[in-house]
């Protein structure tokens, strides 16, 4: 039995005239309904890029190359017309900036029912009331007032709701969320979390939660999956990748986490260059860059 | 041992190897823009003068003569026009109204505009509001219109023309360098600068200015092109020069009467505001692809596949 | 909003008595209309009898008082040159004006909104430098050498439009065209700038990302984000529409303010000279107005301050 999502050996790379970058260097990657996983990395070690190619938003100069399967259609080499399919109906994206998401000249209401009323081909009424029962399902108060409301009306935390409505409005058998609760205060933060897990949790889809933030990724997944320099360093379940870490990568992050000190002495940062070297991964790299900094 | 270079070649090395020079000898539009410029200033100043006498010569007897023929002298290469004037010697000396019209008029609504809307920012309240209304008095009657109501009053000359260019086009830069100045007055440095005591005068050449200064510096290129149109435009409506005084326009406006006949009094004029114009124009967008790279395109340079290949 | 309203128009009135007290002493401190109506060696008393009818034997300032007072009754006095109420005349001859600008306006925006997108869609391929190249060029063109060679090419050679005049509307299209061709050149640049800024914006990547369709995308997510900044430039672009105007008016002999104010120039009639920069004047501010009106309708982010 084939399972909902398979990645195999996925190659994204970007040619310019500036050079060539390597950002997803061979990830393997299969998961079903109702699985949880946390995709944790730093900067540059291609987690957003490899979320974005799920969904063929990878556009020129980058190019996908190996398999991506969903439901058991190849999505690699897709054309537009039909990765459209896909998008929104199959697999549900919500991205990080809230504000910037959604359309600042239209009502967000219209913003919704546009979904139900264009991808769905429900009627105008139809779509408007669907729109105020999924507003309500994300924590909107007092939805059917808010429906003619504007984006820079609400809060960032508010908004963050509206974009998670516009990914799950068509029922995705897959939500992606890539660093949802980068940008919002972290009172603001758990409350979408629990959104998160109870959306997932009532619909039973897969949810893949990109992050950097290992606290976040703990709470949210049941599989957790690190990555560095475009590769899977690490992957297994949540708890025992955070008790037993085997590789120094994972290592190296967990010791740098604040949480886990006593003292700011004790923090081990890792250097940049870790992560946007281009070398082969996994072992520390043989050129002049350090291993681990000691602290000082 | 080789000698070592002087001071004078490092500097000229340099530059030659900078990123700059590197885009504007890699499109061909803005070298051919830039030496179609320096072209037509080096006829306007030197080779003018020379030739101001033979172009206001009228001769009956060579009156529109037809164009592309050498027989009669390199003078009448471009033909004659309804006084026998020879074209291509009155393109010349009108080369000369446009660019000094250009550089004087553009340097004083530039120089006026920068000073008067940097402090109009700075100092706001009433000095503003007042400042503010006066370019807003300019602005609102449209450049041509306010150009033929002054030129109305002053006899027609090329140093009226300029100071009436020069004002009309003051509220551009003057509100230009306003907004910027605000908007940089708001910005942590300068509240440094304030914090230790800097005076206002200080504050405002040494923290303010320069950042509304590049700015302004590409408005200016933008408007040398609009200057020349607008002058053309005055003097084809036959408002702010006399004869001997020559500029393309009022040439374009000479030859119209003949327009179907001999078509080459007008166009070879006209033809020639554009080309200028245009080479200005592109040469202050490749000012602005210098600064900022994402929007340019016609200095895009193509994508080559250079294989950098990394370890 | 509705004092917001209230203090743009009393600012505007305000500018407008700015300009017409500029206009008043600019076009009384030239020389007088009496050297064009009367030849050399006129009679004194001709002369006397003249500048009585007109007002013109009294000091400046009381001249500029009874200005005032006429002017604030909507009395511009009688034109020297036509003989009938100035205020008459300049209105006449504006609304043809407003008639050009406006078709011209329309057609600049919606053929800038097309290029421009085409232009930001296919950046930097062929069709995006060969608009870019073409909205240069037209942005180098003066309004006069346009309608000429508009004249030479079309009305000459091919002899499908007339020269002058205004009965029908074959006479229109160069006109309208000469008008307008300076603002397609900049409104296209407009829009290309602003497209391609919203085209990397969150909110378009959601639109893509919800599945919607590259056509949708553009027209009914991005292009209306896109238009926004012409509406701050429309002001400037209407001011050149009125030059153009002028031009046009002179070259096609083409009823419009244009026309007036070149005539009331050459034969030194003040009172039609300042009742139409009166009138231009007015019509700009009241633009100016409109535009506001309608950025704040457009873009709710503005209306709902």
């Amino acid at each position: 039995m084939s399972k909902l999502l398979e990645i195999s050996d996925l190659k994204i790379t970007f040619e310019s005239g500036f050079g060539k970058v390597d950002a997803v260097r061979g990830v393997n990657l299969a998961m079903d309904m109702g699985d949880a996983i946390a995709v944790v990395g730093a900067s540059g070690s291609g987690k957003t890029v490899l979320g974005r190619s799920l969904l063929g938003l990878v556009d020129a100069p980058g190019i996908v190359r190996g398999s991506i399967k969903f439901g058991g259609t190849e999505i690699v080499g897709k054309p537009e017309k039909d990765l459209r399919d896909i998008r929104g109906l199959g697999i549900g994206m919500v991205f990080q900036d809230a504000l910037d998401g959604l359309n600042p000249v239209y009502s967000i209401g219209s913003q919704l029912s546009e979904i139900f009323m264009v991808r769905l081909g429900m009627s105008h009424s139809a779509s408007k009331a669907r729109a105020i029962e999924i507003m309500e399902q994300v924590g909107i108060r007092r939805a059917a007032e808010r429906y003619h409301n504007y984006p820079h009306q609400f809060s960032g935390g508010m908004r963050q709701r509206i974009c998670i409505a516009m990914a799950i409005g068509m029922k995705p058998k897959i939500l992606i969320a890539d660093e949802p609760t980068t940008a919002l205060d972290v009172t603001v933060q758990a409350g979408i979390l629990r959104l998160i897990k109870t959306l997932q949790s009532e619909t039973g889809m897969g949810l893949i939660f990109v992050t950097h933030d290992l606290a976040v990724a703990r709470m949210v997944s049941t599989r957790i999956v690190v990555m560095y320099a475009g590769q899977i360093v690490e992957e297994g379940p949540t708890e025992e990748v955070f008790r037993f870490p085997k590789h120094p990568y994972t290592k190296a992050l967990l010791a740098a986490h604040p949480a886990r000190v006593r003292s700011w002495r004790d923090l081990e940062p890792i250097p940049e260059a870790f992560v946007t070297d281009a070398s082969s991964g996994g072992e520390a790299p043989g050129h002049s860059s350090p291993s681990i900094v000691v602290t000082n | 041992m080789q000698s070592t270079p002087t001071i004078a070649n490092t500097r000229i090395r340099r530059w030659r190897a900078s990123p700059k020079w590197q885009m504007f000898t890699s499109s061909p539009l803005a070298v051919a823009s830039a030496c179609w410029l320096i072209f037509v200033v080096i006829l306007a100043f030197v080779v003018a003068p020379l030739v101001v006498d033979q172009a206001n010569h009228q001769t009956i007897a060579m009156r529109f003569y037809a164009p592309f023929r050498l027989d009669k002298g390199f003078a009448f290469f471009l033909g004659a026009d309804s006084l026998g004037r020879p074209i291509m010697l009155q393109l010349i000396v009108g080369a000369r109204t446009s660019v000094l019209i250009a550089i004087f008029a553009v340097s004083i609504s530039a120089a006026i505009g920068y000073t008067i809307g940097v402090i109009s920012g700075y100092f706001g309240g009433w000095v503003d509001n007042i400042l503010l209304r006066l370019a807003d008095i300019i602005h609102t009657v449209p450049s041509l219109l306010m150009a033929l109501v002054v030129l109305f009053i002053l006899q027609p000359s090329i140093f009226n023309l300029i100071i009436v260019l020069g004002i009309t086009r003051i509220p551009v830069y003057l509100r230009t360098s306003r907004t910027q100045t605000m908007e940089v007055r708001e910005r942590m440095f300068v509240e440094v600068s304030k914090a230790i005591g800097a005076s206002n005068w200080r504050i405002i050449t040494r923290d303010i200015a320069p950042l509304v200064f590049p700015t302004i510096r590409t408005l200016a290129m933008l408007e040398v092109s609009a200057v020349i149109l607008s002058a053309a435009s005055l003097t084809f409506l036959g408002i702010g020069l006399q004869r001997p005084d020559v500029d393309w326009g009022m040439m374009v406006a000479d030859g119209r009467a003949y327009l179907k006949s001999t078509w080459f009094v007008a166009v070879f004029p006209g033809i020639v505001i554009v080309l200028t114009a245009l080479a200005a124009n592109i040469l202050s967008n490749w000012l602005r692809a210098v600064e900022d790279p994402a929007q340019s395109t016609l200095f895009f340079r193509a994508k080559k596949k250079k294989e950098i290949v990394k370890a | 909003m509705h004092t917001y309203l209230g203090r743009r128009l009393l600012s505007g009135f305000i500018t407008l008595l700015g300009v017409v007290v500029v206009v008043f002493f600019m076009s009384r401190l030239t020389g007088s209309p009496i050297d064009l109506f009367f030849p050399e060696g006129a009679e004194p008393a001709q002369i006397e009898a003249f500048n009585k009818a007109y007002g013109l034997d009294k000091p400046l300032v009381q001249q500029f008082g009874i200005f005032l007072l006429n002017v604030a009754q909507g009395d511009f006095g009688t034109s020297i040159w036509q003989q009938r109420p100035a205020m008459e005349a300049a209105l006449s001859e504006m609304p043809m004006t407003l008639l050009l600008a406006s078709i011209a306006m329309t057609i600049s925006v919606l053929v800038a909104l097309l290029l421009g997108s085409l232009a930001a869609v296919y950046r930097f391929r062929t069709v995006d430098r060969t608009i870019t190249i073409l909205s240069l060029m037209t942005s180098s063109m003066p309004h006069f050498w346009f309608a000429l060679v508009g004249i030479l090419i079309f009305a000459v050679q091919l002899r499908v439009l007339p020269t002058s005049g205004s009965n029908n509307w074959l006479s229109w299209v160069l006109p309208v065209a000469t008008v307008s061709i300076g603002p397609i050149g900049v409104l296209t640049q407009v829009v290309r700038g602003a497209m391609i800024d919203v085209l990397s914006s969150g909110y378009v990547r959601n639109a893509r990302a919800r599945g919607f369709s590259a056509r949708r995308v553009v027209y009914r997510h991005a292009l209306r984000n896109a238009a926004l900044p012409i509406i701050s430039v429309a002001g400037d672009i209407a001011a050149g529409m009125v030059n153009g105007a002028v031009i046009v008016s002179v070259v096609f002999a083409f009823p419009g303010i244009g026309r007036l104010i070149v005539g009331a120039i050459l034969n030194r009639d003040y009172p039609v000279l300042e009742a139409s920069v009166v009138v231009v004047g007015v019509s700009i501010i009241l633009l100016n107005l409109l535009i506001d009106i309608i950025c704040s309708i457009v873009d709710p982010r503005i209306r709902l301050n």
